[in-house]
């Protein structure tokens, strides 16, 4: 998958992606579980305007990486629910395999500093 | 979620995508929002602060509406509207425009200089002019829901009266055309009960009558499948009108 590779111009968009499959590794979750579990999980590190979110999702959807189900909340409140998919799980795994190169030759770069 | 009515509304004009898609979007959007509120409620502020707050960590700029768009964008649309926004020039608008009209005049001219219709009441040429109006408003219907997506809910049955309208004119120019082909017939026409008949008193009434028989029987088959025709294509957009609007009615709903 030529997608999957990790560049200094993809940064933004792979960790993006990343941090939202890893989250949906566990259970589905709607878009705003999504959110608030990112922020939370990285003590506010990454946060999310919600609006980004949505272009993000569908085209993970679209690419078959995530599926998005609609669930019926109480009489007339439908909420789309998102859950990861075999593919989606194959995809994020090469992604932290190829995080932990980029981070790999990140330090062997900046690390020189301390050395 | 009358908070967030007006926004909700905003968005609905923004994004440029066909329907159930573009009220699902909105739906889903609409759900976090309102769980977004609540948090902000239940951290402790006040309900204008809240609904503040929540509209902001939901701002979709136009960025976030634009890749919505290429996202649900199919090739054929984005093929088309880069077609379109390429034909900057007026000159190659009016050469797109005049190879439209040619188009459209040579197949009036096929058609009305066949056998079957030259034979006809002359009132077959507006009758079948009324037709293709139909035809060009049902085309630019179409384009408009179908390939355009233009599903804003104002201008969804704007030009469907047009139907109506040219629909009268067919049955009003057939049928006007049949009396006043049979009464140049010089025939005697006389209503008995369930039967219509005409009165022939020699040759010459006869060769009248056998004529407006030709020119009416044709004129009226004209008519009728042009009245036929012109309903499909009415009933046609209208199931598509009422899927929109069905979509539309169930956002409102769930909000």
């Amino acid at each position: 998958m030529s997608h999957n590779e990790l560049t200094i111009q993809s940064l933004s968009k792979n960790c993006n992606e990343s941090l939202i499959l890893a989250i949906l590794f566990g259970e589905k979750k709607h878009g705003y579980q999504l959110a608030l579990e990112i922020e939370e999980k990285s003590q506010a590190q990454f946060r999310f305007n919600h609006g980004t979110l949505y272009p993000i999702l569908h085209k993970l959807e679209k690419e078959g990486l995530i599926k998005g189900s609609w669930k019926q909340e109480g009489p007339v409140r439908k909420r789309k629910y998102y859950s990861i998919t075999a593919r989606g799980k194959k995809y994020i795994q090469n992604q932290l395999k190829e995080w932990k190169m980029f981070y790999q030759h990140f330090f062997n770069i900046v690390g020189e500093v301390e050395r | 979620m009358k908070h967030f009515t007006q926004f909700l509304n905003n968005l609905n004009d923004k994004i440029d995508l066909p329907q159930p898609l573009k009220s699902r979007i909105i739906l889903e959007i609409a759900a976090d929002l309102n769980d977004t509120y609540k948090y902000y409620l239940n951290s402790g502020l006040p309900d204008s602060e809240a609904v503040k707050k929540a509209k902001e960590k939901f701002e979709i700029t136009d960025s976030i509406i634009a890749d919505l768009s290429r996202l649900h964008t199919n090739l054929f649309r984005q093929w088309l509207e880069k077609t379109i926004g390429k034909t900057q020039d007026i000159w190659e608008r009016i050469l797109f425009f005049l190879l439209f009209a040619f188009l459209i005049l040579a197949t009036i001219f096929s058609v009305l200089t066949t056998p079957f219709l030259s034979k006809s009441s002359v009132f077959a040429y507006p009758l079948v002019l009324f037709f293709v109006a139909v035809v060009l408003t049902w085309s630019a219907k179409f384009y408009q829901l179908y390939i355009k997506k233009d599903h804003n809910i104002k201008h969804l049955n704007s030009g469907i009266f047009l139907f109506k309208l040219f629909g009268i004119a067919i049955l009003f120019s057939g049928f006007a055309g049949y009396f006043v082909e049979l009464y140049f017939s010089g025939g005697e026409a006389m209503i008995m009960g369930p039967l219509f008949i005409i009165l022939i008193s020699d040759a010459h009434t006869l060769s009248l009558t056998l004529e407006f028989l030709i020119k009416s029987s044709s004129l009226m088959m004209i008519c009728m499948m042009a009245i036929l025709i012109s309903g499909l294509l009415w009933f046609s957009l209208m199931q598509k009108i009422h899927a929109i609007e069905k979509a539309e009615a169930e956002i409102l709903l769930a909000q």
